[in-house]
């Protein structure tokens, strides 16, 4: 087995927060480049805040998050950030601009030209299945939740970046519109070849995309492997109850939200 | 009183000055508000701490009662009039709503699009440029909405310090006791603010993000009010710096009663057709402190005081009882203030003791001192302030000893002359100039033993004003001697009692005394 490239890793990284609140207790884990990570877990468990250590909306107390081949705490925090796409629940658009503009806004924080941010963002617009003739010049609101979705991954897309970071980036929709989206980037990512980081408490998703799980549970890293690892040697009796709990729900009600 | 037709077709160009004025007023202090407000309101929202410090500030400021914080400006404007420290004062009330509004919108912001903003790497300065001020737009204009609609109606009181617009209408109605003005100055006053509040508020719904863009007639209603709007305030921008170079012109001003307003205007008159000056007009304004700081400052070139005024209110003199006494005081007083004091006019508007004519024949009264006989039988009634005032009734019944039948009466001074004249009361004290003692056939009583402080009306003038126009001293003593109390009541009386327009009852004097061709 060659040894895989590392698009981020974070090396024992401890956080506490101002208000003394432990959030990780030295978690180390890797994202290998290409590949789709799911960091999986409950509310509270500390997976969003190790998401967040990647673009340095949070710095670690103690430890490391290597991005590229350096610590995020040597970058720019701009540069960072606009160095990656970054998809959040229910998109979080910018009400006030069109659809072409929200797209195009990546690119024109790093001084694209008009045209060319145009152009990408009608390509983007295209690659997540949605007519840019149709919905450039709307409006968000203009939308539905699906098409906003959509929107929002397009918007990750624009700077062509390396690194995606998705924060329970379909948590909002409906069933079957989320699975329909989750299939379709799927097939996305693997034919761009971008390394996604996935936040998500919801099993079925991150089976669904995830070449790589991580769970963890109350600031720690329980189990990180492929998918079929955790059903055949799930680390211990917490891992086998999380996954039984979370089939249980998800085959009871897909659409459950936390 | 049916004459608004004619009362609307001699005022309609004057009116739509005084609105476009009034708009400039507001347009101004708004655009400055929005200017120090905004910035303010974002410093607030970035902290607690800010927030707190300068949102109390603002209240504070905002409790100030409109004319204590004018009080304060015309001082800290060092005597300056007119649109200066009106539009500080408007500026001071409109802060609070617009940094209020625009910490609020700035908080409005949706979460979800903060977060966004700052993962996907926008600066702190981008974020709010890009995001959070576009956003917080519609709200932040609901705030100047408020602070616009307030203004309309605060920027009437300006008119107590000079500046231009519709409350000069209001305050001349007051001082003239004229409904018609007041409604003249309070009713498009009131249609300007609901005209404001409608074209603010289209503007505000049109910026709403999630608003279907369409264009219907209501939109070009919208747009024309609002040009319209824009361009009355433009016009009356204009009209206040278009008055003409500060050097051709003198400023002429007049405290807020008929007397003195009638008074003003002859001054003015006379250097506008003795000279080549242009006279510039701030009547009605609020009492003797503004007018004269005014007047020390530069504000003002010219305005009428009464002598035992500037004695006691101004120099802060004790009372004196000979008029010649009491002018020399103030002449050398005002000088060191560099005020010149021209020749006085001939009357005193002072306390009058007032009977009946045909009351005062039969018992044979004719000076206070004749009263005290009589004293005994007699009913008397006064205003609140004479009864209080230590040279009003206290020192009077020392002075002349008079013992009434009953305590006298308290009431309103203006119903005072009616209620003698209806034989309710006997005795009664006035204005030695009002019109109505002439009217009612109401006499006044000799002050013989010079009780009452002589209040003669002189010109006073600012040096500075005589020595770049030294043909100035010449023209503002030209009345001097000419008016006496008889006259005075009578001119009084066509406006307080005619309520006509002073401007043509100072003009229709001069022109007979052959001081103006007709």
């Amino acid at each position: 087995m060659t040894s895989p490239s590392i698009a981020v890793a974070w090396k024992n990284v401890r956080k506490v927060f101002a208000d003394g609140q432990p959030a990780l207790d030295g978690v180390s884990l890797e994202a290998r480049t290409g590949e789709v990570l799911a960091i999986l877990g409950t509310s509270g468990s500390g997976k969003t805040t190790l998401l967040k250590l990647v673009n340095r909306l949070i710095d670690p107390t103690t430890g490391e998050v290597i991005v590229g081949d350096r610590p995020t705490t040597d970058w720019n925090p701009i540069e960072l950030r606009r160095s990656m796409g970054y998809v959040i629940q229910e998109a979080g658009l910018m009400p006030h601009m069109t659809i072409r503009a929200n797209v195009g806004l990546v690119p024109k924080l790093l001084g694209t030209r008009k045209l060319d941010r145009d152009e990408a963002a009608d390509r983007c617009l295209g690659l997540v299945g949605l007519d840019p003739k149709v919905i450039a010049e709307r409006f968000p609101h203009q939308l539905s939740g699906g098409q906003r979705q959509r929107v929002g991954v397009a918007r990750a897309l624009a700077s062509d970046p390396s690194l995606i970071l998705m924060d329970e980036p379909f948590g909002a929709l409906d069933p079957i519109t989320r699975r329909e989206i989750q299939d379709e980037f799927r097939s996305l990512q693997r034919n761009l070849g971008k390394t996604v980081i996935l936040v998500t408490h919801d099993l079925r998703e991150a089976c669904r995309m995830a070449d790589r799980l991580a769970l963890v549970a109350h600031g720690r890293l329980i189990q990180y492997g492929e998918p079929a690892d955790f059903l055949e040697r799930p680390a211990d009796d917490f891992v086998r109850s999380f996954f039984q709990d979370a089939q249980a729900v998800t085959t009871a009600g897909e659409g459950a939200r936390s | 009183m049916n004459d608004w037709p004619a009362l609307l077709k001699a005022q309609r160009w004057d009116l739509l000055q005084a609105t476009a004025a009034h708009l400039d007023l507001v347009g101004e202090a708004i655009l400055i508000a929005v200017i120090l407000g905004v910035p303010l309101g974002i410093m607030a929202s970035r902290s607690l701490w800010a927030e707190r410090t300068i949102l109390g500030l603002a209240n504070v400021l905002q409790t100030i009662p409109s004319l204590a914080l004018l009080g304060v400006l015309l001082i800290l404007f060092q005597g300056r009039i007119g649109k200066p420290p009106a539009l500080a004062a408007l500026v001071v009330y409109s802060l609070l709503p617009i940094i209020k509004n625009t910490i609020l919108g700035l908080k409005s912001v949706d979460r979800g699009v903060a977060e966004a903003a700052l993962g996907m790497g926008m600066t702190a300065w981008q974020r709010l440029t890009i995001v959070e001020l576009p956003l917080a737009v519609p709200v932040l204009l609901g705030g100047v909405r408020v602070a616009a609609v307030a203004s309309v109606g605060m920027a009437t009181i300006a008119a107590a310090i000079g500046a231009k617009g519709l409350g000069t209408y209001i305050f001349q109605g007051i001082s003239l006791a004229d409904p018609r003005l007041i409604l003249l100055g309070s009713v498009p006053a009131a249609l300007l603010a609901l005209a404001c509040d409608a074209a603010l508020g289209e503007i505000e719904h049109r910026l709403e993000p999630t608003r279907l863009r369409r264009t219907g007639l209501r939109d070009v209603l919208a747009i024309s009010a609002t040009l319209i709007l824009v361009g009355l305030g433009l016009y009356g921008a204009r009209g206040e710096s278009g008055a003409g170079p500060r050097s051709s012109t003198v400023v002429i001003g007049s405290k807020d009663s008929a007397e003195m307003v009638i008074l003003g205007h002859m001054l003015a008159d006379l250097v506008e057709s003795e000279t080549t000056l242009h006279a510039d007009r701030r009547f009605n304004l609020a009492g003797s402190l503004i007018c004269y700081n005014a007047l020390k400052q530069g504000g003002l070139d010219a305005y009428v005081e009464y002598t035992g005024t500037a004695l006691t209110a101004i120099l802060k003199q004790p009372l004196e009882n000979d008029p010649v006494r009491v002018r020399s005081i103030v002449e050398s007083g005002l000088a060191k203030d560099g005020i010149a004091t021209m020749p006085p006019f001939g009357f005193e508007n002072t306390f009058a003791i007032l009977m009946r004519r045909s009351q005062a024949r039969d018992l044979g009264i004719a000076k206070i001192s004749d009263l005290a006989r009589h004293a005994g039988t007699l009913r008397a009634g006064f205003g609140p302030e004479f009864k209080a005032r230590p040279d009003g009734y206290p020192g009077l019944v020392k002075a002349y000893g008079l013992q009434f039948a009953i305590p006298p009466r308290e009431m309103d001074r203006n119903l005072l002359y009616q209620a003698v004249a209806q034989e309710s009361i006997d005795v009664a004290a006035g204005d030695s100039t009002d019109g109505r003692i002439a009217t009612l056939d109401l006499i006044q009583l000799e002050d013989d033993r010079h009780y009452f402080p002589p209040y003669e009306a002189v010109p006073i003038v600012r040096d500075g004003a005589i020595q770049d126009h030294p043909e100035l001293k010449n023209v503002l003593s030209k009345l001097a001697g000419k008016i006496d109390a008889e006259t005075m009541r009578r001119l009084n009386h066509e406006v307080d009692g005619k309520k006509r327009d002073p401007a043509e009852v100072a003009r229709e004097f001069l022109t007979s005394a052959g001081l103006l061709k007709p």
